[in-house]
């Protein structure tokens, strides 16, 4: 039986996915997690995509089974030097994202079996090799979106302005 | 007459297989570091410019 973890990290990839391919998404509203997700990973996919474009076109990617292949070489490589973090870990479902619109570039029909089995993959990656390290940072509410959610919009030009110009007239007094 | 018929340079060598999977995971490892340490500071800066968030 799938545990809690494996279900959770799971609704993530596949909404990930979803939102990457551009697919529309029934069901449920998205978690808080899934939303902080969404912003940070997708503003950055673009670049990661042209950073990784030379390289992807060396690469045989024209069935889901040598994407799952080609994902776990290019996974147990970046993690090789023992250190995780919540960036690397974005970079997992970035890649994940990657794979998928390369294979519908490449001119792969991606069924819904097929994404199914691109999601459990990746899914299964990290739960096989990210779970504990997720749990000791604080899991996916209190260490990711705590650390990745956008806190303060408001946080202008115009407050960081007044706030040095109060620091500035704090030491002025004195010097 | 008319001349020889013009070569095509020779495309870039592609790199091995093995070598883009490993430039591909030096990528992404960078890519993450990156974003890691951006986040830090943004929270930093948040941090010390507004406290009560």
């Amino acid at each position: 039986m799938e545990s809690y973890e494996f279900r959770y990290v799971h609704g993530l990839v596949q909404d990930y996915l979803k939102y990457i391919l551009h697919e529309p998404q029934v069901g449920t509203a998205p978690s808080k997690a899934s939303q902080v997700l969404r912003n940070v990973a997708a503003s950055h996919q673009k670049k990661v995509e042209e950073s990784l474009r030379p390289y992807l076109d060396n690469l045989a990617i024209h069935s889901v089974d040598a994407a799952r292949i080609i994902f776990n070489q290019v996974m147990e490589k970046e993690f090789d030097d023992g250190n995780t973090n919540w960036g690397r870990i974005l970079t997992v479902f970035m890649f994940g994202g990657i794979l998928s619109k390369k294979l519908k570039e490449l001119g792969v029909q991606l069924t819904g079996e097929m994404e199914e089995q691109i999601s459990c993959f990746i899914t299964e990656y990290i739960i096989r090799t990210k779970a504990d390290w997720i749990e000791e940072n604080g899991g996916w509410e209190n260490g990711f979106v705590a650390k990745f959610e956008e806190k303060s919009p408001w946080l202008s030009l115009f407050d960081i302005k007044t706030k040095f110009m109060a620091i500035f007239s704090f030491f002025n007094q004195y010097y | 007459m008319a001349g020889k018929p013009l070569r095509k340079p020779a495309p870039f060598p592609a790199l091995p297989a093995q070598e883009s999977v490993v430039e591909c995971a030096l990528q992404l490892r960078k890519i993450g570091d990156k974003l890691n340490l951006h986040q830090k500071i943004r929270n930093l800066i948040t941090k010390l410019f507004c406290p009560g968030t």
